[in-house]
């Protein structure tokens, strides 16, 4: 899932001091799940922007409201209503969601409550690490499920640099060196042959530019939006 | 075949020294120093923001040596620093002005330098970085494109032999080799018993190794000096490669006593 | 400050252990500053974040919540989730520029009604020594230029 967290309080309090009436927009789904956005979030951020507002001494008022995704029309289109009686939309999505909500509501501040921050799991209750890079090409089959291009710094897909430390990496010895880790499982799972293969050089042509996909049967068949 | 490959192949044991270029514009220590050990080793190596801290770029100092100084000049490239389009753009220009050997290799990660909120590149790994250059050679890029007229290399990769587990390092380092490493120049060694069991567990690497020999200051020139005595009486590796932590007069001692 | 300041506490407490603390204290006429206004709780793992930030927006000057002692809890660990909330609102309350010390988690047994007693005391020592919370001057402020009497 995506995994965002809150931005620093200042940082949202000063992007919100010049509007009267703030709907507080939070999303259901990664954001609720890594708890940064979700309905709770909104809430908390909402009571906290009020005290704030009126401590301020500003004349605001702050409403919340959450739809399942930001990411999605068909839920967006549950706050057009409500997004009419406000000066200004505070999302509480990752990137994606802000931007969707800001094109549904051109002439709206779409302003950003959280700062997105990578793809990842969920670790323990409270911690998420980063598991994905959405690199395009993925090389997961040949390194034993560890990805080389998000889990060792330097992305390299060839083997480990020559930094690594007793099988920690040089910018951290708390970190797992990726390689050392795609050695083992390589070795436990008897596919050591897989590090023989010369890795070339990634293909970033799609990835460089924002991604664009289709699935062509279902948008012969539904699809409304060219 | 440049004449730094020539000299390996014919001598046998070669000695190279590392300068780092200044964190300005002023480029005469350098040439100065380069100017008192020039005649004692096979080989200047010039450093690439060595330690990912910023120095000027090695090109402009690698060509002065080249143009100057009777030793032969490895230039370094990272990989952090560029992308494959100015990785390779380097790698011509440094063959246009006279320096035709190169130490490829990955570089140490930003957060280890002065600059740590930098974004690094990685566009290619150092084996990939090798295939560029031997492609280059070759006379075609990466997308096997002809050029006009192909630079000739000679093409130096780093090892890490005190790595463990060393085996994911053994991965990389056939690669490497496989990619066109000419030579590999080892990290700073520990002590010559290291490279020795380096070598028992790695067995042939079908390239001559320069075994890394550093002195962090005047007092530990004769330790050095001690460790590369023993290393080349071993037989343990071709060549040395010294360093001195970017301070001149420790280089300059460590190269009077090592250097041919 | 102002020497007729009273500051006004909430005090959300656990019907099983802080609540019969403060119950006893009672029977037995403890004295303590009548400063505390109690909610009942059936456990403080009821207490919300948001309950917390309500409290300060509704004008009080402090708050306490008081559970179980730790192991105690009647539903083992209402208590834990309490104290972890008032912690997380104590940096909520700080980053919109109010005293983290107006909020404050306490742990007082069944039986201990001097500990109760006591707790209030330092609360309210310590509610006048923040002197009135600036919610609660805004509030009574806003209530007087509607014409309502504060």
């Amino acid at each position: 899932m995506i995994v965002a967290e809150r931005k620093p309080f200042a940082e949202i309090a000063q992007a919100v001091a010049g509007y009267r009436r703030v709907l507080v927009v939070g999303c259901g789904t990664c954001v609720a799940v890594c708890l940064a956005g979700g309905e709770k979030e909104a809430g908390i951020l909402a009571a906290q922007l009020d005290l704030a507002g009126q401590l301020a001494g500003r004349q605001q008022r702050f409403a919340t409201a959450c739809v399942e995704r930001q990411c999605d029309r068909e839920f967006l289109s549950e706050l057009d209503a409500a997004a009419r009686e406000h000066d200004a939309l505070l999302s509480l999505a990752c990137g994606a969601g802000v931007q969707f909500l800001a094109e549904r509501h051109p002439t709206l501040p779409v302003l950003a409550g959280l700062n997105t921050t990578f793809i990842g799991v969920n670790q323990d209750v409270g911690r998420w690490d980063e598991r994905c890079r959405a690199c395009t090409d993925c090389l997961l089959s040949l390194t034993g499920g560890v990805c080389p291009v998000t889990m060792c710094p330097k992305g390299m897909v060839n083997g480990p640099c020559g930094g690594a430390v007793e099988g920690r990496c040089e910018t951290d010895p708390e970190r797992d060196c990726a390689w050392t880790v795609i050695h083992a499982r390589l070795s436990d799972s008897d596919r050591l042959a897989n590090l023989e293969v010369l890795v070339p050089p990634r293909d970033h042509s799609r990835a460089n530019l924002p991604g664009r996909q289709a699935h062509a049967a279902y948008l012969r068949r539904y699809s409304s939006h060219d | 075949m440049t004449s730094f490959a020539q000299a390996i192949k014919d001598k046998g044991f070669v000695v190279t020294a590392e300068l780092d270029p200044p964190r300005g514009v002023d480029l005469g220590p350098l040439m100065a120093l380069a100017g008192r050990i020039g005649a004692k080793v096979d080989a200047l190596v010039v450093s690439d923001n060595q330690g990912a801290n910023l120095r000027q770029a090695p090109w402009w100092a690698a060509h002065r040596l080249a143009e100057t100084i009777p030793a032969e000049v490895i230039l370094t490239l990272t990989c952090r620093d560029r992308n494959r389009l100015s990785l390779g753009g380097d790698i011509l220009a440094a063959a246009a002005s006279g320096v035709d050997n190169l130490l490829l290799v990955s570089g140490d990660f930003v957060s280890l330098g002065d600059h740590p909120q930098a974004k690094p590149v990685y566009d290619l790994d150092s084996v990939q970085a090798l295939m560029l250059a031997n492609g280059l050679a070759q006379g075609h890029d990466l997308n096997g494109q002809e050029l006009a007229g192909a630079p000739e290399l000679c093409l130096g990769a780093v090892l890490a032999p005190e790595a463990r587990p060393l085996a994911p390092q053994l991965v990389k380092l056939r690669k490497k080799r496989a990619a066109g490493a000419g030579f590999f120049i080892t990290r700073p060694l520990s002590g010559p018993d290291a490279l020795k069991t380096f070598l028992q567990e790695a067995g042939e690497l079908g390239a001559p190794i320069i075994a890394g020999v550093q002195a962090k200051n005047p007092e530990g020139v004769a330790a050095a000096a001690e460790m590369a005595k023993a290393i080349r009486a071993g037989g343990l590796a071709q060549g040395l490669h010294l360093s001195a932590s970017g301070d001149p007069e420790t280089l300059a001692s460590l190269v009077e006593a090592c250097g041919r | 400050m102002d020497a007729r300041y009273e500051p006004k506490i909430l005090a959300l407490i656990c019907t099983y252990c802080t609540y019969t603390a403060a119950d006893m204290a009672g029977s037995l006429r403890l004295q303590y500053p009548p400063n505390v206004r109690v909610v009942k709780l059936l456990c403080t793992g009821k207490v919300d974040v948001l309950h917390l930030l309500a409290a300060f927006k509704a004008g009080a000057d402090a708050v306490m919540v008081s559970g179980c002692e730790i192991g105690d809890c009647h539903f083992l660990e209402g208590n834990l989730r309490a104290k972890e909330r008032v912690a997380h609102a104590k940096e909520l309350i700080a980053e919109i520029g109010l005293e983290p010390e107006r909020l404050e988690m306490f742990h007082i047994g069944a039986s201990d009604a001097p500990q109760w007693a006591k707790a209030v005391e330092m609360m309210t020592r310590r509610a006048k020594e923040l002197g009135p919370s600036p919610l609660r001057k805004l509030e009574a402020a806003a209530l007087a230029a509607e014409g309502v009497a504060a």
